[in-house]
């Protein structure tokens, strides 16, 4: 019974260490090596950002934070526009968000928009890059996006508030507060967000600047967390999520006005149950998801509603026995989608079932993971996965990974009118990745080094395109992705006293080519991906004296392909400064600090510098206090 | 009120026959358009043949609809059947769209126009290119750019068909031309614009093709849309011994219910005919300075007047209204 609260207790807190890091300098770590194999990425190092963590840039937007990852490149419309990720060379569509292990991604569009997303959601937010559809099915081809919700058993009480304004009439209202005992929690969470977003960018030589108009947002997120810990062996968890978003379409840079506005609507429900068996563990969830989307523009007279509503049943067993360990478990989906541009309200059911194993002795894993799909009565071929890691010295590992990968069409892929193609074949391929990591510290000194290589080949590529003789545009599997590149990560921190400096380096080299020529749209063969940058280079700089610290970050985007015109290059910096008293603080963000005019899709102009100014503060009482 | 319209015209010195399409034949209601939902996959006026594709699960089409709407304000496809002009071609109410979509779209000659040469018809924008052309919108770059100096324009291009070859001649409108060094010469079209097509010579079929100097590797973002009305095909023997010169006919009343006043200057006598306006005979005569024809016996409806002076031919369009209880 002892083993088993120490595992109960390892597996509620385990999440929570990352947050509990005090280097400077956020650099990954290997996670979760007890947990479930499933969402852990083996030996392998992984970046977490845990929204819990007193430090500025944790009170941003996901993609703020995600950023500094050079294999990962944002394609944002704008200030509080659509933003979504491309993650080593990789479609949005390529990486799979994950809510409490429930895929947030639209079934209709095949992406999330994270621009909608506080960081704050979620106590955690993870990056895992790579294939892992074996193990989490459609979509998971570059990379996943893990948002936990945790518990935190040793607080009675707390409650943090976050109050911040910046420029372009921004303002952002965060509230959390826990309340529970050693087995009862209760989380609620308030987020609101407004922005005007009338900033000005560049036009031309001899021409005023330009205000941006028509950008208006406001954000709402709603979130109630339940845990209740059923004796020593089994954890209770229910999720509520309601969020609503309404934000205007600003026009382009070459269209005069704009009226048109989008509401995000939505309602989000889960409820979790955990076991620890002898063996190992046993967990289940069930999510319904129900979710709007709606554009209207006054000015077309256009009025475009669509809603999908998805139940999602999950359930995993994992067993260990010495250095052996399985994993099997199963999800279906049920996805229901309506649209005045389908003709009917189309219906998914998606049963997947996979086992997965992992022989861990002391300084070697070896993870090999199966997995098999029904998909509206009709097979997706087997999905293997394999992983290997070694600990070739101490501080030093190299593995190897290899993985089948696919994503099913999308909803609008399937059933658009015109051009939806229910014959669509799922997009699949292989992808295979070799790396090293290596750990350091000596003295004041501690970093570490991570190198990575890939390739991936994505058949059956999905594109919107005209065939010949037809007047319209089709959903189509036309051609053939492959993908390789490198990143390397070198992060070091140096403490002395109270004085703590960080250094980040981040490069990732991203050649994502077209290997078939398309006719419409014209794609040549070995053509860069549109908005994919070969090069990207990110460098992160922090500084902690005392109650103070800095963080610089400083991002180099080569240039890109448009799909009206190549983008060139640029490079911006943002700069957070942090003053803390004790556990609150105030803090001041500059986004964009030299200024730069830069465009990341064409004729969508970005914000120039842009100032935030906050405060955080609250108490708590734990376990351990009596007050704070 | 007295008309004087000058046109340009060409005849035939051994027959005359022309017929007009102006697509007043569809009796369209108030404010409505027809694109191929109700099962026609054609449009039929005068001596042409306008295909059609329409796709019934997202009413979307492609070719030709026809349209009397009136709407020049409402951008976007939402307003995708309405000229900018707000009416058709000499203050006719009926006209027809093209949807080219990157694709070239094409106009048959059917009955006794089919390998005669076309002489000529009006074109313009529609509403949602106008719209987009001169306010940008979310796909599409309002022309000139951010600065106003981008070279843009809207091209389109006429081709004749004549069994089943494609001419490389050309005529070529410019729906909008912002290459002007002098940026206030830059212009949208905005009214209808005569196009004398009698060069291309004898066809069974025109060809259009929009270009535009705003495209992505989608085609072209500008909305592949223009508007064309008041076509007029030569019907049996022509383009021999033609002639292009100029004859003076003032009509009036037009409207008109029980008589039509004819007045020229020509000095020597000009004989007409009246056809209904698909091109059926209803009579003839002759007049030296003027004439009072009467409308009696004529229902209600569109006429044209076709003049000959000299081997020189003339037409004018004109109306007959009747009082209600007629």
């Amino acid at each position: 019974m002892q083993i088993i609260r120490k595992l109960l207790f390892f597996l509620c807190l385990s999440h929570l260490l990352p947050a509990q890091t005090d280097t400077l300098i956020e650099l990954p770590v290997v996670l979760f090596e007890k947990s479930p194999i499933r969402s852990s990425d083996g030996s392998r190092r992984q970046q977490t950002y845990p929204a819990d963590s007193l430090r500025p840039n944790n009170y941003a937007a996901l993609p703020e934070r995600l950023a500094a990852d050079a294999g990962i490149y944002f394609k944002s419309y704008g200030a509080g526009s659509l933003t979504t990720a491309s993650v080593r060379g990789g479609a949005a569509e390529h990486t799979l968000v994950l809510w409490n292990g429930l895929p947030l991604t639209s079934p209709m569009l095949g992406q999330l928009d994270l621009s909608l997303l506080p960081l704050g959601v979620a106590e955690n937010a993870r990056l895992q890059k790579g294939g892992n559809s074996a193990l989490w099915g459609s979509g998971a081809i570059t990379g996943l996006i893990f948002l936990d919700n945790r518990p935190d058993f040793s607080q009675k009480l707390s409650v943090r508030t976050l109050t911040e304004f910046g420029s372009f009439e921004h303002r952002q209202q965060q509230f959390k507060a826990r309340v529970g005992n050693e087995k009862f929690q209760s989380v609620s969470k308030v987020f609101y967000t407004e922005a005007d977003n009338d900033f000005s960018y560049f036009v031309a030589d001899n021409l005023p600047r330009r205000v941006q108009t028509n950008a208006a947002l406001q954000q709402k997120n709603y979130l109630q967390d339940f845990y209740w810990k059923a004796g020593d062996r089994d954890l209770f968890s229910v999720h509520l999520w309601r969020q609503k978003s309404e934000r205007q379409i600003p026009p382009t840079t070459v269209q005069n006005t704009s009226v048109a506005k989008q509401e995000d609507d939505a309602m989000r429900a889960s409820a979790g149950w955990r076991r620890i068996t002898k063996s190992g563990l046993m967990q289940g969830k069930i999510g319904w998801f129900d979710e709007q989307l709606n554009y209207f523009d006054e000015a077309i007279l256009l009025d475009s509603r669509s809603k999908f509503q998805t139940l999602t049943a999950d359930f995993t067993t994992q067993f260990a026995r010495q250095n052996h360990t399985v994993q099997i478990g199963g999800t279906h989906i049920y996805t229901r989608a309506e649209s005045v541009n389908y003709a009917d309200v189309p219906e998914e059911n998606k049963t997947g079932i996979f086992a997965s194993y992992q022989y861990r002795p002391s300084d070697f894993m070896l993870q090999i993971s199966l997995r098999e799909e029904l998909v509206n009565g009709s097979f997706i071929p087997v999905t293997p996965a394999a992983h290997v890691h070694y600990n070739a010295a101490k501080g030093l590992g190299v593995g190897v990974k290899v993985s089948r990968d696919y994503r099913l069409p999308t909803f609008n892929a399937r059933y658009w009118r015109p051009g939806g193609n229910p014959d669509l074949l799922p997009e699949s391929g292989w992808s295979q990745e070799i790396y090293a990591d290596a750990d350091f510290e000596r003295g004041a000194f501690s970093g570490l080094l991570q190198v990575s290589l890939f390739h991936r080949v994505l058949n059956n590529r999905m594109l919107w395109g005209r065939k010949e003789g037809e007047n319209f545009f089709s959903a189509q599997n036309l051609t053939r992705v492959r993908s390789r590149g490198a990143e390397a990560e070198l992060g070091t921190n140096y403490r002395r006293n109270a004085m703590k400096i960080g250094l980040k380096l981040n490069y990732a080299y991203t050649r994502s080519v077209n290997e078939v020529a398309v006719l419409n749209p014209e794609i040549d063969a070995g053509a860069q991906l549109f908005y994919v940058p070969q090069h990207r280079f990110t460098s992160t700089f922090g500084f902690d004296f005392k109650s103070i610290n800095l963080i610089y970050r400083h991002f180099f985007n080569g240039k890109t392909t448009g799909i009206i015109e190549d983008l060139p290059a640029f490079q911006t910096a943002d700069l957070a400064v942090q003053y803390c008293f004790k556990k609150d603080a105030i803090f001041v963000k500059i986004d964009n600090l030299w200024d730069a005019d830069f465009f990341v899709i064409e004729r969508r102009p970005q914000p120039g510098r842009t100032l935030r100014v906050g405060v955080t503060f609250g108490f708590e009482r734990n376990d351990s206090d009596n007050s704070n | 009120m007295k008309l004087t319209l000058i046109l340009l015209l060409t005849c035939s010195l051994t027959a005359f026959s022309q017929t007009l399409a102006d697509f007043e034949n569809f009796d369209l209601a108030p404010e409505t358009f027809l694109n191929g939902s109700d099962g026609n996959d054609n449009f039929t006026s005068g001596n042409v043949l306008l295909p059609n594709e329409y796709d019934l699960g997202s009413d979307s089409w492609f070719g030709w609809s026809i349209s009397n709407t009136t709407d020049t304000e409402t951008p976007g496809f939402t307003n995708q059947y309405s000229a900018i002009t707000g009416g058709g071609a000499e203050s006719t109410e009926t006209y027809a769209v093209s949807y080219t979509a990157d694709t070239p779209v094409t106009l048959d000659l059917i009955g006794a126009a089919q390998g005669e040469a076309v002489r000529g018809f009006y074109v313009t924008n529609s509403t949602y290119a106008y719209r987009s052309m001169l306010d940008g919108d979310s796909f599409a770059k309002r022309f000139g750019g951010v600065t106003g100096n981008d070279a843009d324009f809207f091209l389109l291009t006429v081709r004749k068909i004549l069994n089943g070859i494609i001419s490389e001649e050309s005529i070529e409108i410019y729906l909008a031309d912002y290459r002007f060094a002098d940026n206030a010469q830059d212009y949208i079209l905005t009214d209808w614009q005569y196009v004398d097509v009698r060069d291309l010579g004898e066809a069974d079929a025109l060809q259009f093709t929009l270009t535009s100097t705003d495209n992505g590797v989608f085609g072209m973002n500008t909305p592949a849309y223009f508007c064309l009305d008041e076509l007029l095909t030569s019907d049996g023997i022509s383009g021999v011994g033609e002639l292009s010169r100029e004859i003076s006919v003032s009509i009036f009343p037009n409207p008109a219910s029980d008589y039509l006043h004819l007045q020229t200057e020509s000095p020597a006598a000009v004989s007409y005919r009246i056809f209904a306006v698909h091109g059926t005979y209803i009579s003839q005569g002759e007049f030296l300075h003027s004439v009072d024809i009467s409308l009696q016996t004529l229902p209600a409806g569109q006429y044209f007047l076709q003049f000959e002076n000299e081997d020189v031919f003339d037409y004018r369009r004109f109306s007959v209204v009747k009082a209600e209880g007629y």
